[in-house]
């Protein structure tokens, strides 16, 4: 690949290298293993040259140049230490200390500073220049992330992470000279800014300036080089984001984003509201042991081996009284490929289940059966492809909620390659930047969409179609404007060469499912991606639905189909049950268990046997991506809290009280199973 | 224009003029003309003509009679007399300020006579808004023959050849920076002219784009045609109303005639003008911030290279030249490169343009040739210093520039000998001084402006300036340290070093061309707490002269702190307490006789000190 560029040859330190034409010095530097301090600069953003941290001698120039910026020229002599670069560099440091109130003491990032490090390393131990700095404000607004001004080198770093990476444009620069100040929109505070929580800003500043609400002390938690770090990845959404855990003492402390500049992956390594602080929230009351409902009704601790010879028992005997429509087992798709496998084992060939289902089989069912109805057997779309579509259409998702990454891609996309974005549906987030907006009134959903589907097909050709299309579309429409809008989105969705369609299945139909098919319908008429792949991303509920349906852990039947259950096994991964369908059918059942991390507030009057089991971060496996093709390992970041035992320990133990061989003996064996029934 | 006999008058509409007066001034004629029923007559506005500080002026053509300070009241006797009768109202003459004797036409006052105008050669006799007046007078000329009779490489070609060098502060050889960008493939390119014109106290380029924008237009079609951009941005600060309405005209007018829009001149090129509307921060007159500015983000500069020639505005390559560099083009396609080159100096071919400012007698925008001594621009054209004060230093290029004393006065003005002697041709702000400036206070006056105007982008401009600035304070308020002029000297280094762009690497010029030759200033004080100039407020001190004092009170009575003793009635001699007073001044100024005297007599047992330091 490189072979065909022609090498520069430069000398940096006195030492001859030959690095790539175009590179900056402070590349070449690093390439070769010198160091050039840098503050404002990083990798994953585009370069800035603001601090003068970095600067360099080139050809002896009386001027010193910023060695970030500055691309290599062939035979250029770059000096990156002497006296006189030192004593610039120890300037800037003392500009900067001087500049704000820097009281590292109190400061959550002290010990993974790179403003503190910079000072030991250039030995900076006094002030030569007088402190100048003003009292600056601190904003707490928001339950995520605070900015302290007062910490604020002016880096630039969380302006351009905002822009570049998450897309999101609230962060600027506010004032000029010395006065400039970090700023939300229009100078808002966080909380009233239309900040997306993403926290890419928070993970490129170079200080204390910006640090989120959960864990901020850092500093008591001794400096990074104390932390274990872990990288793995988020099983949240389905994108598998990179992510890297800094834990101590069994606490995870952040989490990052893998931030690349390159587009290997084309969000760049950023993390999400979910990825980077969903973890660190404290959600509910965490299980730590078995609880049994005693003879009075309330529910009590007991031992493991009691609450799981209980809960064989039951399940037994219910198996016995009523053949195999008596059990059911539902299943969270937030679970892992291996935990799900042995689940749906142990329920369907173990207890001879009656039904298997996971807590979106009614959005699996809806996909299901518009797959059914496809001439030919076809893939999803990959969220990857948004960058490459001309035309974006989405209908009923909202992906800043389900899937907040794709909602960043879009809005990417939108700045770097102005492509058109429409959205029909709720989006608060996207449409301030979409081309057009419609809303999207639940009963006429079907209606609409199939009015879409025919008016973007026979766009200019059946006279007698669109003008009944039109008809129909003033009809449904609330307004003139709004059906204006949905003649223009018509009119893009049929002239775009390589258009993308988002859904989410379960949103818009919860009833009728035509819509849903008729959008199917339209991506199939505009042409297949490459691979039998549909122009049709759909977003799932879960971080592993896509796993959870491929397993078939989800029904394809309507849940009782098959005669009501008296016993049920709930898996939970950490949610809290809040669906009414769902507690309704879960309600009057002769035995309920619950396995989960949490106490199910909502079915603590429901549940006979509670089941402690880890939460994602405390466990091995694998999950399967959004659009079911790829899978990825994650890995275990913390132990699970003393007493909880992990899922494989669980379901074996279910297994041998109720006699059933489930032909894996090992979490290895598990984990090859659920590999090959992956496809890999 | 032509029709001997027939009288023009000529009412000047720049902003200068405007501000004075002139718009009543043209109306009253107006309707004098109309009321006396003169027929023969007719009026015509325009830009500025560049002797804005004896505004309203009121010129007649043919006779080429100058009126100066022409208010509404003077305008019945200009139409009675002049106009009627033939006879010239002296009163409203030029008055030489050397020997007072009026001067009744243009061409003889010094401050006209001694110019040579190429930029500005039609500045103040044609009317701006009317297309017309601008052909007639030669505008349009040189573009249609570009298109017709020379290939892009030759108009690239001929500029190199003129020598010309861009106006708007550095110098850079337009035909080369031009060169550049004509040789680098894209599908755009854009020509933008640079109308920012941030620095305090210039004005220069909206006096031009007020005057003859359609010669600035035409600079920019010939520009585009020979990079090869079909479009052009002008950055006008939106505190240019006036330039941008006539820019706006300008624009609508030459689209009319086909100069500009699909295939301008009927060739096969296709250029067009859009006007942007930047927010006045003296940065974003900074080429790579400016484009920032038009992209729609924040006017930051960015690191050169790349070089807006190879990626500019969109990304694409992109001619950024100065309002005077553009509006001389025209010319040297009408008259040749080697006529252009005759004039100014060898490395500086050429006229240069300043706003000519300060202390001396004639205020108001000039051109001469490069070259010119600066003794003859300030002594010549400005008429020498106002109020018969004695000359001390001229600085030149604004806030990036450098202050120059008497013995400089000697010194061609063009690009290298200002450079050599310390300061900048800048974008041509030049304002000179008398022995009432203090240099130290000046320093500071520039400083202020700069860190004021830091983008803050890098950390030596923003915060180097400001410890600079900081010290300059002190010193002013008779708090300055013995180290603290070697501290100015290392602050003016780190930030010269270490800054992005030229507003943080020029900044610290005026406190080095200062310190440089005012340094006893500086030193007076710092060691002695004395402002030799009397200016710095804090080392003053007033005391009554008692052999001029007339006892009459007037400077009790005044004074807000109650610092004077004294009794009118008792007849007990009137004293300043230095304790109490505030040094306001009140008591200097109200005193009618001038027997408060101000002095800033210093610390003199600071001495020791001061030698203890010089070591
Ligand atoms: C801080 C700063 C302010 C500037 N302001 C102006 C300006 O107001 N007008 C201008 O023409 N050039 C200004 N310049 C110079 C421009 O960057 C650029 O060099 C110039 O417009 C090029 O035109 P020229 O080649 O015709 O001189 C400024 C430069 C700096 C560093
Ligand atoms: S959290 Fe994300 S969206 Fe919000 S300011 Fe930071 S980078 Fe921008
Ligand atoms: S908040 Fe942090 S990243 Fe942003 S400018 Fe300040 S120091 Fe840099
Ligand atoms: S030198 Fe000053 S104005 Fe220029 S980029 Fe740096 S901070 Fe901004
Ligand atoms: S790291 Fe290069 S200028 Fe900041």
């Amino acid at each position: 690949m490189e072979t065909n560029v022609e090498k520069v040859k430069i000398t940096i330190d006195g030492k001859e290298v030959l690095v790539d034409p175009g590179i900056s010095i402070l590349e070449a530097a690093r390439q070769n293993g010198i160091h050039i301090p840098t503050l404002c600069h990083h990798p994953a953003l585009s370069s800035w040259g603001g601090c003068r941290i970095c600067v360099v001698e080139v050809d002896g120039s009386p001027k010193l140049a910023a060695s970030c910026v500055t691309p290599v020229r062939v035979g250029v002599v770059v000096v990156t230490s002497n006296e006189r670069i030192i004593e610039s560099r120890r300037t800037i440091l003392e500009f900067l200390f001087a500049e704000r109130n820097h009281n590292c003491m109190i400061c959550a990032q002290s010990g993974d500073c790179e403003l503190q490090k910079l000072a030991y390393e250039l030995q900076v131990d006094h002030l030569t220049v007088p402190a100048l700095f003003d009292e600056f404000p601190t904003d707490i607004t928001s339950a995520y992330l605070a900015i302290d001004h007062n910490r604020c080198i002016l880096c630039g770093r969380c302006v351009r992470a905002c822009q570049e990476i998450s897309g999101a444009r609230v962060l600027n620069f506010n004032n000029r000279g010395p006065h400039n100040l970090i700023g939300l929109d229009l100078s808002e505070t966080r909380e009233a800014s239309t900040c997306l929580n993403c926290g890419v800003c928070m993970q490129v500043c170079p200080t204390g300036a910006i640090y989120d609400r959960y864990r901020t002390h850092y500093a008591v938690k001794g400096h990074d080089t104390a932390w274990q770090t872990t990288e793995s990845l988020c099983p949240q959404c389905g994108l598998m984001c990179p992510a890297i855990f800094s834990v101590h003492d069994n606490t995870v402390l952040k989490i990052d984003g893998k931030l690349e500049a390159d587009d290997s992956r084309p969000d760049r390594g950023q993390l999400c509201y979910k990825g980077r602080f969903e973890v660190l929230k404290t959600i509910g009351k965490r299980l730590t042991r078995p609880m049994l409902r005693n003879g009075d009704g309330t529910l009590a601790e007991e031992s493991w081996e009691k609450a799981l010879d209980l809960t064989a028992d039951r399940l037994r005997a219910a198996t016995r009284a009523k053949k195999g429509a008596a059990i059911a087992g539902l299943a969270s798709s937030m679970h892992s490929n291996e935990a799900l496998v042995f689940f749906r084992d142990l329920m369907g060939r173990g207890l001879g289940a009656g039904c298997i289902d996971t807590l979106d089989g009614a959005h699996f069912r809806i996909v299901h059966r518009a797959w059914a109805g496809l001439d030919m057997p076809l893939k999803e779309a990959s969220w990857k492809m948004i960058p490459e579509a001309d035309h974006i259409l989405i209908v009923g998702a909202d992906p800043y909620q389900t899937q907040p990454i794709v909602s960043s891609l879009i809005r990417r996309t939108i700045f770097e390659n102005r492509t058109k974005v429409s959205v029909i549906g709720q989006q608060a987030d996207l449409f301030p930047f979409a081309a057009h907006h419609l809303p999207l009134k639940e009963g006429d959903a079907s209606l609409l969409i199939k009015a879409l589907l025919d008016e973007a097909t026979d766009c200019g050709t059946d006279d007698v179609k669109m003008a009944q299309a039109a008809e129909l579309v003033r009809k449904l429409c609330l307004s003139e404007t709004d059906a204006a809008v949905f003649h223009d989105i018509a009119r893009t969705v049929s002239e775009a060469s390589n258009p993308l369609f988002i859904t989410v299945a379960g949103l818009i139909t919860a009833a009728d499912d035509s819509g849903f098919n008729s959008l199917v319908h339209l991506s199939r008429l505009k042409g297949l991606l490459p691979g039998s792949t549909l122009r049709l991303i759909i977003l799932k509920p879960f971080g592993n639905s896509s796993g959870a349906w491929k397993l078939g852990l989800a029904s394809e039947a309507e849940p009782g189909s098959k005669g009501q259950a008296t016993a049920c096994v709930l898996f939970l991964a950490g949610e809290q049950v809040s669906d009414p369908d769902l507690l309704e059918r879960l309600t009057g059942l002769d035995f309920l268990v619950v396995i989960s991390p949490y106490i199910p507030e909502s079915l603590a009057d429901m549940a006979d046997v509670l089941i402690p089991c880890p939460l994602w971060i405390e466990e091995d496996g694998t999950y399967t991506s959004l659009d079911g093709t790829e899978t990825g390992y994650k890995k275990k970041v913390i132990e699970p809290p003393s007493g909880v035992r992990d899922s494989w320990q669980i379901l074996s133990a279910l297994a041998e009280r109720t006699g059933f061989r489930p032909g894996f003996d090992t979490w290895n064996d598990v984990c090859k199973a659920a590999q090959k029934e992956m496809g890999g | 224009m032509g029709n001997k006999g027939r009288k023009t008058i000529i009412v000047c509409q720049g902003t200068g003029c405007v501000s004075s007066g002139a718009t009543p001034t043209y109306k009253a004629l107006e309707e004098g003309i109309r009321k006396a029923g003169l027929t023969d007559i007719q009026m015509k506005l325009t830009g500025c003509h560049g002797f804005c500080q004896r505004g309203p002026i009121v010129i007649i053509e043919p006779d080429g009679v100058f009126y100066s300070g022409v208010q509404e009241k003077n305008c019945e006797e200009i139409v009675e007399s002049h106009l009627k009768n033939g006879q010239p109202v002296e009163g409203l003459f030029y008055k030489d300020p050397a020997t007072g004797q009026p001067i009744a036409t243009y061409g003889e006052i010094p401050f006209y006579a001694n110019q040579e105008r190429i930029v500005l050669a039609r500045c103040g006799h044609i009317n701006p808004e009317v297309i017309e007046d601008s052909i007639d007078s030669g505008i349009y000329r040189a573009a249609p023959r570009v298109f017709w009779e020379m290939p892009p490489a030759a108009v690239i070609e001929e500029i190199k050849k003129a020598g010309l060098r861009g106006r708007g502060g550095a110098g850079f050889p337009t035909g080369v920076k031009w060169g550049f960008c004509a040789n680098v493939e894209a599908d755009q390119k854009y020509i933008i002219c640079n109308a920012d014109e941030g620095d305090p106290g210039a004005f220069m380029d909206r006096s031009i784009l007020e005057a003859t924008p359609h010669q600035v237009l035409e600079g920019m079609i010939i520009a585009g045609y020979a990079i090869g951009a079909t479009k052009g941005y002008i950055y006008a600060r939106a505190e240019y109303p006036l330039a941008i309405k006539r820019l706006g005209i300008a624009i609508e007018q030459a689209r009319e005639k086909g100069f500009l829009g699909r295939r301008v001149f009927g060739s096969e090129f296709d250029f067009d003008i859009t006007i942007f509307q930047g927010a006045g921060a003296f940065v974003c007159g900074e080429e790579t911030a400016l484009i920032g500015s038009i992209e729609g983000g924040r006017g930051m500069p960015r690191t050169r290279p790349p070089f807006p020639a190879v990626k500019g505005l969109w990304g694409r390559p992109t001619v950024i030249n100065n309002v005077k560099t553009l509006a001389t083009v025209p010319e040297i396609i009408n008259r040749g490169a080697e006529w252009f080159a005759g004039i100014g100096t060898e490395k500086s071919p050429g006229t240069a343009v300043f706003a000519l400012t300060g202390k001396v007698a004639n205020c108001g925008l000039i051109e001469v040739p490069m070259g010119t001594p600066l003794r003859k621009i300030i002594f010549d054209i400005g008429g020498g210093i106002v109020d018969g004060g004695r000359f001390k230093a001229v600085q030149t290029g604004g806030p990036s520039g450098g202050c120059l004393p008497e013995e400089f006065l000697d010194t061609p003005v063009d690009f290298e000998n200002l450079a050599k002697a310390g300061s900048i041709m800048g974008s041509g702000g030049m304002v000179v001084m008398d022995e009432s400036t203090c240099m130290v206070d000046l320093a500071r006056y520039f400083l202020d402006f700069t860190q004021k105007e830091s983008c803050g982008k890098c950390v030596p401009c923003r915060m180097g300036t400001k410890h600079m600035l900081e010290i300059l304070e002190d010193i002013c308020e008779g708090r300055g340290e013995p180290d603290d002029l070697s501290k100015l000297m290392e602050l003016a280094d780190a930030i010269k070093e270490g800054s992005l762009c030229g507003l943080g690497q020029t900044a610290p010029n005026p406190v080095i061309t200062t310190m440089k030759y005012f340094r006893h200033e500086y030193e007076a004080h710092v060691h002695e707490k004395r402002c030799p100039a009397l200016k710095c407020k804090a080392m003053l001190q007033y005391h009554v002269n008692q052999d001029a004092c007339k006892l009459c009170g007037t400077c009790k009575k005044n004074c807000p702190a109650d610092a004077i003793r004294g009794d009118k009635k008792k007849k007990i001699p009137f004293e300043i307490d230095v304790d109490k007073c505030i040094r306001c001044g009140m008591c200097h100024t109200v005193c009618p006789v001038g027997a408060v005297v101000k002095t800033s007599p210093g610390i003199v047992n600071d001495h020791e000190e001061a030698a203890e330091a010089a070591n």
